[in-house]
């Protein structure tokens, strides 16, 4: 036997320890297609009232359907509590609403006769609205902090619930997700220089804020990471590019000289081909990013001893995005469970978890209580889950 | 005795203890595994099973965790439980096809009854609470935007004006105690010849109509017109749209296509379920006053040859077609 030999031996001895396991996703088309069907359906028959209901069925379906080793993740939230607080929050919302209303014309009725000036009223009624506006976004971000919390709580594997910050942190939570709110406000108007930052700093804070039983969930990646990766799929994006600086440009001139009224830097033709080429590149770019991000996140991704590893290919999610974009238009939407449920299989049982003995080293920690009044929130912590591809 | 083999979860750690449980004679239950023996009353136990095809649940007193294979022998233990019956019937609708399509029968039922005799009844309690003083108001705040836009005011010669008004008086007389009438009447290039019926029995008349129908045509349509106020079919339509849009709302969401097209259909049929309770009432009124039912048939196909005749299928219309119409009013 060669040195070299040996080498790979040794190798291959380390790799048989860390003997990894494979996530297996068990939904089916027709099984999710039926509990779907009849979820829409009572939803409708009873008017919406069984929305929370519904909703708490599919999500059990696919947490459960997620199998490490035979056992599935549980959800276990009460849709009763749910159901208020959808109610509350509406209700809260609508009230905060017609408020700004009253007190725009109790205002009104006011400073009229004080200040005769034609602005003084729209100056008036923009700062109202943007008091409740800021008031809104407040409310919004705590509930979506706990949103995040209390669907964290309640969910289990191996009957160990996972969690999500702590009811003493539960303040410096909010900051950072009001931070990172403003922050994804900031991304267009730095011409997407902060995007890198910004898609680092949301997978840290869904992270390593999150525990299972008592181990807390850790993030190794750096900010420099993402922008490494943003760097490379930067070439992709240049026709885009080239046709919003010529537009820029093309506006920029029209306003100095305004005898021309469409100067034309690059010829019609050339902006044809790179618009027709840019629509292409703009998927590959897009699919390409989520995937080598999301390999990234899983790397850097630890769990106590356990480790994490995703293979996800650009190239599976172009595919995927093109066969469910037609599948939904054709179908006039009906073919949503057959996509949702390749989508999730696709994206889990590329992911998998070592070492295998790790699994069995979990200690359960303190339960705490967090008020489902959180869950009217629902859709932001969905369209979060689809930001960051996170499904623990 | 049964045994059924599963795995055990402390709910300390995340270890995996395989076990068996065995239900034993005394309504107890054992759970027997690797240096574990333990045993509770059935009571105690909790049974749940989550949708779709996984293992059943067996929740332990104090916080432990059973996932167990089970063959139905085990759930039938726990069939008795309050909320059992609930869940079974929801796992059983998830699970097979007659499920299924027994929800969507009792969606579809539930919103036929909504539509067709909920909101309406809704719109009418609602609408007889609206004073009869607001509904004007309502009415005049229509007709004052319809005077800015297509309406201007009747170029008719005052004696043929008079002639309209004595109409609507006769009308009146047939049902003594009833609503008064207002009739308004105004010239349009872009309507032609119409009527039209406002909140708080405002009757809407255009010269074209006045000068295409005769005398006995007129007083039909004026009688239709009336139809239409006296069963405040203006503001119930206003009332029925605003519920719909809520309605429509609540469930798929506001100012999507989807939204739109549904409220275009049902309002649509309102409309033409109103008509044909209009027509029904100017027939009444016709006969009370000793007049043939004909003069209404011919005006409606005057107007039909004026304005054209559609092959537009009637669930896109506001108006039923002529031969639905007189087909409806001669039955009745």
């Amino acid at each position: 036997m060669t040195r070299l030999e040996a080498v790979a031996r040794s190798d291959e001895d380390a790799q048989g320890k860390q003997e990894s396991i494979a996530v297996k996703f068990s939904g089916r088309t027709g099984e999710y297609f039926q509990i779907w069907l009849v979820n829409t359906a009572l939803t409708l028959a009873s008017l919406g009232l069984y929305m929370p209901w519904a909703r708490m069925r599919t999500r059990r379906y696919f947490l459960g359907q997620i199998r490490l080793q035979e056992s599935g993740l549980e959800y276990q939230a009460n849709p009763q509590a749910m159901f208020l607080g959808w109610g509350v929050i509406g209700a809260g919302f609508t009230l905060l609403s017609s408020f700004g209303d009253l007190l725009t014309t109790g205002l009104t009725s006011i400073v009229q006769p004080l200040i005769k000036a034609n602005w003084i009223l729209p100056l008036l009624s923009a700062g109202v609205v943007g008091v409740i506006l800021l008031i809104q976004l407040g409310a919004l971000s705590w509930l979506l902090v706990q949103s995040i919390r209390y669907n964290s709580s309640k969910t289990s594997f191996r009957n160990l619930r996972f969690g999500f910050g702590s009811v003493e942190a539960r303040f410096r939570l909010w900051k950072e997700i009001v931070i990172l709110l403003v922050l994804r406000f900031l991304v267009p108007i730095s011409l997407g220089l902060l995007q890198p930052y910004v898609a680092w700093r949301w997978r840290r804070f869904l992270i390593r804020h999150r525990r299972f039983g008592t181990t807390p969930f850790a993030f190794t990646a750096k900010p420099s990471d993402f922008r490494r990766l943003h760097l490379r799929a930067l070439p992709l994006l240049f026709p885009a590019i080239a046709i919003i600086a010529t537009l820029l440009l093309s506006v920029a001139l029209a306003i100095r000289t305004p005898g021309v009224t469409s100067p034309s830097l690059i010829p019609s033709e050339i902006l044809t081909v790179l618009a027709l080429a840019s629509i292409p590149l703009l998927l590959v770019w897009s699919c390409w990013l989520e995937a080598r991000a999301a390999i990234l996140t899983w790397r850097c991704t630890h769990l106590g001893e356990l480790r994490f590893a995703c293979a996800w290919r650009a190239r599976d999610l172009i595919r995927l995005r093109l066969q469910h974009g037609l599948a939904l238009v054709f179908s006039l939407g009906l073919a949503w469970p057959w996509v949702r449920i390749r989508e999730t299989r696709y994206r889990l049982q590329r992911i998998s978890v070592s070492p295998a003995t790790a699994l069995d080293g979990f200690l359960a920690g303190e339960q705490e209580r967090i008020s489902a009044l959180a869950e009217g929130s629902f859709a932001m912590d969905d369209a979060m889950d689809g930001l960051i591809d996170f499904s623990l | 005795m049964d045994r059924f083999e599963g795995l055990y979860f402390d709910g300390q750690s995340s270890r995996a203890i395989p076990v068996v449980v065995i239900p034993l004679q005394n309504d107890q239950v054992l759970l027997r595994g690797h240096q574990l023996e333990l045993c509770q009353p059935l009571a105690q136990l909790r049974w749940e099973q989550p949708p779709g095809r996984s293992r059943p649940r067996l929740h332990w007193p104090g916080g432990g965790l059973i996932e167990v294979n089970d063959d139905g022998r085990l759930a039938a233990l726990f069939a008795g439980r309050p909320g059992a019956r609930l869940q079974g019937l929801l796992r059983w609708a998830e699970s097979h096809r007659a499920g299924a399509v027994g929800a969507s029968l009792l969606a579809i039922g539930t919103i036929t009854a909504v539509l067709v005799a909920g909101l309406p009844l809704l719109a009418a309690g609602v609408s007889a609470a609206i004073p009869a003083a607001v509904e004007r108001q309502l009415g005049e705040a229509v007709l004052a935007s319809l005077d800015k836009q297509p309406f201007a005011p009747s170029r008719l010669p005052r004696a043929k004006q008079q002639q309209v008004r004595n109409l609507v008086q006769r009308i009146e007389a047939t049902a003594p105690g009833g609503r008064r009438l207002r009739l308004e009447l105004r010239d349009s290039r872009a309507i032609g010849a119409n009527a039209l019926c406002l909140p708080g029995d405002i009757l809407v008349v255009t010269d074209a109509l006045v000068r295409l129908a005769s005398e006995e045509e007129l007083l039909a349509v004026l009688a239709h017109e009336a139809g239409h106020a006296r069963h405040r079919h203006p503001l119930q339509m206003m009332v029925r749209g605003h519920a719909l849009t809520l309605a429509t709302g609540m469930i798929g969401g506001h100012d999507n296509p989807i939204q739109g097209i549904t409220k275009g259909l049902v309002g649509n049929a309102y409309s033409r379920a109103f008509e044909h309770q209009a027509d029904r009432e100017a027939l009444a009124v016709l006969r009370r006053l000793n007049r043939t039912p004909a003069p209404f048939f011919s005006i409606l196909d005057k107007l039909e040859r004026q304005q054209g005749k559609t092959e537009v299928p009637s669930f896109l219309l506001t108006h039923p077609s002529n031969p639905e119409r007189q087909a409806r009013a001669a039955g009745s």
